[in-house]
């Protein structure tokens, strides 16, 4: 795995939570706040979590101390959530601005670095999906978040991207 | 991405589709058929469709066709679809051993061949979530299909 290839992948993961996020912007504060909608969270907590699991596993990455559970807080407002992750997009960034091949293949936990990063991605996808069904239903859709459309959309813009299938 | 890297997510892949399989043994008809649980689909639905697209990227990016259309079929039942998907994903383990190691940095329709290969790999992420969730509601919880528990169960065998 390069950095270059590791970077298109977290590109994408700023790309699908920023259209999550905005879908979200629609959503009533009791639909943001509501809890137990899936397992035990609602769309807020489900957010939040990605959040902090993706600050988490970085601030591992960087060799700092667990930061604390941003789960136990007080859900923060939509807004408020996106100028967290806006800053999480920073600092995992300038993580990944320094990374060469060697670095991506140490190991980290008993695995390649670059793997423990890929996780982090599936991680995000996993709880964008529920997200994403909370949303649909609520009629807020965040639409396609395919990795082939976040492709296309660099590769040959937005309009031919809308009409890639699957 | 090389080959081997593809051959850590296709067995992560495989890995978190059988968790979902197993847990849908048992699973009443109802929630195995019934469609508009997420969107258009059930539960059943959403397996079917991750399968097809499954088919249809590796039949698309090895021939140059995409025909497989199983969601245009009557539903098959647990068993059925689980024997379907244990012959795509050794056909997908087979055309991946047979790839020379210049394929995934190869470009098509100007992208390089590896980021369809890791949509394909991310696109059943996303519906599993989906099958999780339905198959969570109804009791039978596919357990944690996070990757860091497939790196930790390799990391145990030995595996890096």
């Amino acid at each position: 795995m390069r950095p270059a290839e590791i970077l298109f992948l977290f590109d994408y993961d700023r790309w699908a939570t920023g259209e999550i996020l905005d879908a979200s912007l629609e959503l009533s504060e009791a639909e943001w706040s509501a809890d137990s909608v899936i397992g035990e969270r609602g769309i807020g907590g489900i957010l939040v979590h990605a959040l902090g699991a993706h600050e988490r596993w970085r601030s591992g990455f960087e060799g700092r101390p667990r930061l604390a559970l941003r789960e136990e807080a007080a859900l923060p407002s939509q807004e408020e959530l996106r100028g967290a992750w806006e800053g999480e997009w920073l600092a995992i960034r300038a993580f990944i601005d320094q990374l060469d091949e060697d670095r991506l293949d140490s190991t980290y936990n008993e695995a390649p670095l670059w793997q423990a990063l890929v996780q982090l991605i599936n991680h995000g996808t996993q709880h964008r999906s529920e997200a994403a069904v909370i949303l649909t239903a609520a009629g807020d859709s965040p639409g396609d978040l395919d990795i082939v459309r976040f492709t296309f959309e660099r590769t040959h813009g937005l309009d031919e991207a809308q009409s890639v299938a699957e | 991405m090389n080959l081997s890297d593809l051959g850590f997510l296709f067995g992560y892949e495989r890995w978190a589709t059988e968790r979902v399989l197993v847990a849908c043994t048992g699973i009443d008809e109802a929630t195995w058929s019934s469609p508009n649980a997420i969107g258009e689909r059930g539960l059943g639905g959403i397996l079917v469709h991750t399968l097809g697209a499954h088919q249809r990227w590796r039949h698309g990016l090895a021939h140059g066709s995409e025909s497989p259309r199983p969601e245009r079929e009557p539903l098959p039942s647990v068993a059925e679809l689980t024997a379907a998907w244990a012959a795509e994903l050794d056909a997908m383990d087979g055309w991946l051993a047979g790839l020379d190691e210049a394929t995934p940095l190869s470009v098509e329709d100007e992208a390089p061949f590896w980021q369809y290969l890791a949509h394909l790999a991310n696109h059943g992420t996303q519906h599993r979530s989906e099958a999780a969730v339905l198959l969570t509601a109804a009791g039978h919880s596919p357990g944690d299909l996070d990757m860091i528990d497939y790196i930790e169960e390799r990391a145990v065998a030995g595996h890096r």
